[in-house]
């Protein structure tokens, strides 16, 4: 069951947005222009057989009047494998892979088989989804508003599952125009708390090998 | 005094709460603010599980996570919580303290260097739980009763 849970937090990770992107005059998009940003999103997704980026993770806590910041690298590899991360301040990785997941830290090491229930299936789903950005057409799980600046375009999630209500207010993806891939990703507490997951030195297709995504 | 290096900077730890054959990991975050200690507890990639707040060695849990937000387990982590960040006033001289908690708990420390090395939970008379400062940068707090282990390591900037 926790196994499950810690699951369901997990997920939720990669998919944490963006204040960044309301810096700049955002306007909702009109549904000429919603179309015309998911096809040149699903063009390149359709042309990026993979990608490799570093991020950024900052975690504001009001609490605590602080801002905690941790970075790492990602991988994804068409169809479904996705590699995430942290190297600082802590080492921590989560491969997805096969329909298999691995979670290691310094101490331990997990397994788990995406297919064994419904709630992996759906979670690996949405992580593959996210990445490739197919979550914004997921009108399931999501309300999906599109916002267009100047030179991004902000995609606002807002969950319809329960569960996810609980955790979240909203997901924003923020896509630069210049590449129509993620720039970054803000997910808002409900407690008003949020973390933001910015990407940088982003390469597409360049030359990934397997054994990263190994997990046997 | 406490088991833990609590200061009005922000303290990091690297924390894996071991139950069973289930693990949860994260980062425990933890300041000392006015006359409170004020923390939270969030997984590797931000989100958060709870917030605590120990005032005058009495902790209280907000915002806490739906899958944890059972009185059960919020009353064991309080607990187990008010045990790591209790302090208590020791003498430069003294190798050992005892802070009463009330309800029959007890919680005895035993000092080395000027510091607090080790502690333990009474209830009653049944020991509930301990606690050890392996060194510097690590701790391991266990809650005997409910057999539950805390390992956390101080994350350096």
């Amino acid at each position: 069951m926790i196994k499950y849970l810690r699951f369901q937090l997990i997920f939720l990770l990669i998919f944490v947005g963006a204040n960044t992107a309301f810096s700049q005059a955002l306007i909702p998009a009109t549904e000429v222009q919603k179309k015309d940003i998911l096809a040149k999103i699903s063009k390149e997704q359709v042309n990026a057989n993979s990608l490799e980026c570093k991020f950024v993770q900052k975690k504001k806590l009001s609490v605590l009047a602080e801002t905690v910041a941790s970075e790492g690298v990602m991988y994804f590899k068409k169809d479904n494998n996705l590699r995430w991360q942290y190297n600082k301040p802590y080492r921590y990785l989560f491969i997805l892979s096969g329909g298999k997941v691995l979670i290691k830290n310094e101490s331990r090491t997990d397994k788990f088989d995406t297919n064994s229930n419904k709630m992996f299936r759906e979670i690996s789903e949405i992580m593959i989804g996210g990445v490739k950005g197919n979550t914004l057409v997921d009108n399931r799980k999501f309300d999906a508003r599109f916002l267009v600046g100047a030179s991004t375009v902000v995609v606002k999630l807002t969950p319809k599952n329960k569960e996810l209500k609980q955790l979240m207010k909203y997901i924003n993806l923020t896509f630069s125009k210049s590449d129509w891939l993620v720039k970054s990703i803000e997910m808002l507490e409900q407690g008003g708390d949020n973390t933001v997951i910015t990407f940088t030195e982003k390469n597409v297709n360049k030359k990934i090998s397997d054994d990263i995504f190994r997990i046997n | 005094m406490s088991i833990m290096p609590v200061s009005d900077s922000l303290l990091r730890l690297r924390t894996a709460i071991s139950f069973k054959k289930a693990q949860l990991s994260g980062i425990m975050l933890v300041k000392q603010r006015n006359d409170s200690l004020v923390g939270a507890f969030i997984n590797e990639f931000g989100i958060k599980g709870f917030e605590f707040v120990v005032t005058n060695n009495h902790c209280k849990l907000t915002n806490v996570l739906s899958f944890l937000n059972k009185w059960y387990i919020r009353r064991t982590i309080s607990s187990d919580l008010q045990f790591m960040f209790s302090s208590v006033y020791v003498a430069e001289r003294d190798s050992s303290a005892i802070l009463i908690e009330g309800s029959g708990v007890s919680y005895h420390y035993s000092l080395a260097g000027g510091k607090v090395v080790r502690a333990q939970r009474i209830s009653g008379t049944q020991k509930t739980g301990e606690a050890f400062c392996l060194n510097d940068s690590a701790f391991e707090v266990n809650n005997i009763q409910r057999k539950l282990t805390y390992k956390m390591i101080v994350i350096r900037p």
